[in-house]
């Protein structure tokens, strides 16, 4: 293990504001919600709207290492994914053409999961199966090999959940390390932790890390339908993102892709790198699981986690200077979070600003973490800090600010933390570097 | 470095259920592949699988909970933990599509009555929809409140998630992990592998020069991982050790290996560091083995380079492909072989390669036919595994007694 620092030197984002953390940024402090009413309704699973990317294939191919990238041969998860990548990398000025370099590079990214084009192998069992006689599915012989040319390899291969490792492999020349983390919006945070020891134990001098999300499709409607976790569709679409507030309804459909360039100190100064901020610290804490049935009965596992990513980073809660939040707009969730938040921060809960997207670009999944990250970087570039959307009317457990307007703060230190239904909590820590 | 062991072990393959079925198997040379039985394999002019066809498949059950849960049974009666011992224990599994076949009937339903509402049922099912989702069912089913990760990394999916897991141990980030990975046979990825032209006609042959493809199998194997004084502590069973790991990508292509072998080289290397081992202390290999044209390739281009460092050059390790007896397991296969080149260290044993009759390497020992005894101790295993879309990884398997 060495001790080197790990910068951030590059930060890149995917989102219904456009490419980059710059669009997302911005349109946060003008306070725009990119939630809409969707073109195309979801039948009766979904309420309708979401925030959804609309950035094209043009788009990727003006990233670097991207021009031949075929966004037909990628899921949403992987489109955005590879999105958020090479933004990154554009704004990290990576030398990804540098021979061996590779070797030394690695890419950590987290996703729900990469499925949404399933759809398509129902409709080629469809086509295949039919009913006989008495009823009974049974396979036509006939179609199966009009099915099977129906069918190219690629769109399966698609759906392997290793494709945006696969794809962002390539696109940002890592020969070192690569992982697909699964399962929780946190993962995106654990990712980021993960690549950090990556390159602390010498397996990389340079990591990608990130996480993608991808609600607006039919499947993940389909799972927060049934599981009763989709926001109302009686409010106005951009008032329906409402983290930490009494009046959220619900989960709000987003889509996003985020991640973040880290580099050994040494490396990113040996090349000129603009160093944006330090990965202090990481932590995760977890909480027993309960599959799929409501959230963490208390805040023990988000605290612990920030508490640890603190620690880790040799700070302590009086040092934050602003705080980067899931606020996943479903009320369950939001009071255990932000009991977490007011145990962890303390007396100081009233002024620390707590910043969720949730209300700008919906819910997105894995990407949360690294997006918040990337946000936090910027926040400490700019001293901007976005104000609270759609929190008018606060949970009682809710003790931060809750001012709509932006503010201006000589932010120092930046605590990113994302606590899930699933039990899994993740912090970063990062610092603004003097 | 703490060392990372293991201390017991629980699988369900096309061999059955319990480890010992299907050591069983491979120790005999007997292939396990079956008649596909969950849908008409001739339409695809397919006829062979890995099915777990021991066991029924319930109407609406999880078959990926189903294979988890009997595997987790073997496991805990073996391991000896009981409910104190697992209660801050982590839970690392590696899957490519979990509970896919419950994703598939869901889809089926909604494809054609797409206004329809939701039934308890389906919500059962949605839930299981995340690959993810695993874990979190196995961790509560067995109470562990520890880390939980789960790695979708397709074919290396296991071998990473105990790569994983033992790291998790060694930070001190939890003292044991239940570690592995699980997979069900499906039709929507049978449709897949065929579409690519990956599937066998007949038998699974690694290694052979008459191979033409792989077929695909299912099954949950699963670890306990703990450090050796906890285990030596408690007077555990230790299997073996879990040496070192390493995994590195090709970024060569989205599917298609590095034909030479790079990626996986290096995460050979990079195991081979981590234990403290080299080449020359590698005495059995366990090789991914799919039966496809490219990957074996690949796979001897990596071990002949690496080898060839050895000062007697033609002491190529004996290589196993046991995919030949279970068939290709993806997410569960790196740790299902893992767990057959730790019982070749306890029983002194070379696993065999079965329906090997040509090899592509003459004057390498795939160990044809049946498995054979170790002529010279087995002490230090190294099993590999790769992926689509270029990730590979490389585990160090070494006897407690022997380091």
């Amino acid at each position: 293990m060495t001790d080197d620092r790990i910068f951030v030197t590059g930060v890149g984002a995917g989102t219904p504001f456009g490419l980059g953390v710059d669009a997302l940024l911005d349109g946060m402090l003008a306070g725009e919600s990119r939630v809409v009413a969707l073109a195309e309704p979801h039948g009766s699973l979904a309420p309708g709207y979401g925030g959804e990317v609309t950035l094209k294939a043009r788009d990727l191919r003006s990233l670097p290492n991207s021009r031949d990238m075929r966004p037909g041969t990628m899921t949403r998860y992987t489109f955005l994914s590879t999105l958020a990548l090479g933004s990154a990398m554009a704004e990290g000025e990576i030398p990804w053409d540098d021979g061996d370099g590779a070797l030394r590079r690695g890419f950590y990214v987290a996703s729900y999961t990469n499925s949404d084009r399933f759809d398509k192998y129902v409709r080629f069992a469809h086509h295949v199966i039919d009913k006989d006689a008495d009823g009974k599915p049974v396979i036509v012989d006939e179609r199966v090999p009009t099915a099977i040319r129906k069918f190219s390899g690629f769109e399966f291969l698609k759906l392997m959940n290793n494709m945006p490792t696969a794809h962002g492999g390539i696109q940002g020349r890592c020969q070192g390390p690569c992982n697909t983390f699964l399962g929780s919006p946190s993962g995106g945070l654990q990712a980021i932790g993960r690549a950090k020891l990556a390159i602390q134990d010498g397996l990389a001098d340079t990591m990608y890390a990130g996480g993608v999300g991808s609600s607006i499709h039919p499947q993940m409607m389909m799972v927060r339908a049934t599981r009763k976790l989709e926001s109302s569709s009686d409010v106005a679409p951009d008032q329906a993102g409402r983290p930490f507030d009494q009046d959220a309804t619900g989960i709000v459909p987003g889509e996003a892709g985020g991640c973040i360039v880290l580099e050994r100190a040494s490396t990113a100064t040996a090349r000129g790198a603009n160093a944006r901020a330090e990965l202090a610290g990481y932590g995760e804490w977890f909480t027993p699981p309960s599959v799929n049935r409501g959230v963490p009965p208390t805040p023990a596992g988000p605290v612990r986690a920030m508490r640890r990513a603190l620690e880790r980073a040799g700070l302590e809660a009086k040092d934050v200077d602003v705080v980067f939040a899931h606020g996943e707009s479903n009320n369950d969730l939001d009071r255990i979070e932000a009991l977490a938040l007011a145990e962890t921060l303390g007396p100081r809960s009233a002024d620390v600003p707590v910043v969720s997207m949730t209300a700008h670009v919906g819910s997105t999944e894995a990407a949360v973490g690294p997006l918040n990250a990337a946000l936090a970087v910027r926040v400490l570039e700019t001293g901007k800090v976005p104000g609270a959307l759609n929190r008018g009317n606060p949970l009682p457990e809710y003790k931060g600010p809750n001012g709509a307007a932006p503010m201006d703060i000589d932010a120092k230190v930046a605590l990113v933390s994302v606590t899930t239904r699933e039990g899994i909590a993740a912090a970063v820590v990062l610092r603004k570097i003097e | 470095m703490t060392r990372v062991v293991v201390t017991g072990l629980g699988m369900v393959s096309a061999a059955g259920t319990g480890v010992p079925a299907a050591w069983s198997k491979l120790a005999d040379g007997t292939t396990a592949l079956n008649p596909i039985s969950k849908f008409d394999g001739a339409l695809y002019d397919r006829t062979v699988a890995g099915e777990a066809n021991h066991l029924a498949r319930t109407d609406g059950g999880d078959r990926c909970e189903q294979l988890l849960e009997l595997a987790a049974d073997e496991l805990i009666a073996d391991s000896g933990w009981d409910d104190a011992l697992m209660v801050d224990a982590g839970v690392v599994l590696g899957t490519c599509q979990g509970s896919i076949a419950r994703a598939e009937q869901i889809h089926r339903k909604y494809a054609r009555r797409p206004q329809e509402a939701a039934t308890d049922d389906d919500k059962a099912r949605f839930a299981a929809y995340r690959p993810g989702a695993g874990t979190t069912w196995l961790a509560e089913h067995l109470g562990a409140g520890g880390p939980r990760a789960t790695v979708g990394m397709v074919c290396v999916s296991s071998s990473v998630a105990l790569c994983h897991a033992v790291d998790l141990v060694q930070r001190g980030a939890c003292r044991r992990v239940v570690a592995g990975g699980f997979e069900e046979f499906s039709q929507f990825v049978f449709t897949g592998f065929h579409c690519i032209g990956a599937t066998a006609t007949g038998g699974l042959r690694p290694f052979d020069e008459e191979r033409d493809g792989t077929v695909l199998g299912e099954g949950a194997v699963l670890m306990t991982l703990e450090t050796l004084e906890d285990a030596q502590a408690r007077g555990a069973t230790i299997y073996a050790e879990i040496a070192g790991g390493g995994f590195a990508a090709d970024a060569f292509h989205m599917t298609a290996p590095d034909p030479e072998g790079g990626g996986l080289e290096r995460a050979i290397r990079q195991a081979f560091s981590e234990a403290g081992v080299g080449p020359a202390d590698i005495d059995a290999i366990s090789a991914h083995g799919t039966g496809t044209a490219f990957n074996d390739g690949m796979e001897c281009k990596a071990f002949a380079r690496i080898f060839k460092e050895v000062a007697d050059a033609d002491r190529m390790p004996p290589i196993s492909g046991v995919k030949s007896v279970f068939g290709h397991t993806l997410g569960a296969a790196g740790a299902l072989d893992a767990t057959m080149s730790i019982l070749a260290l306890r029983d002194q044993l070379f696993p065999p390669t079965v329906a090997l009759e040509t090899s592509i390497q003459p004057t390498w020992d795939f160990v044809p036919g049946g498995s054979k005894p170790a002529d010279r101790p087995i002490d230090v295993v190294l099993s590999t595994n790769s992926a689509f879309g270029g990730n590979n990884s490389a585990l160090i398997l070494r006897r407690v007694d022997a380091s």
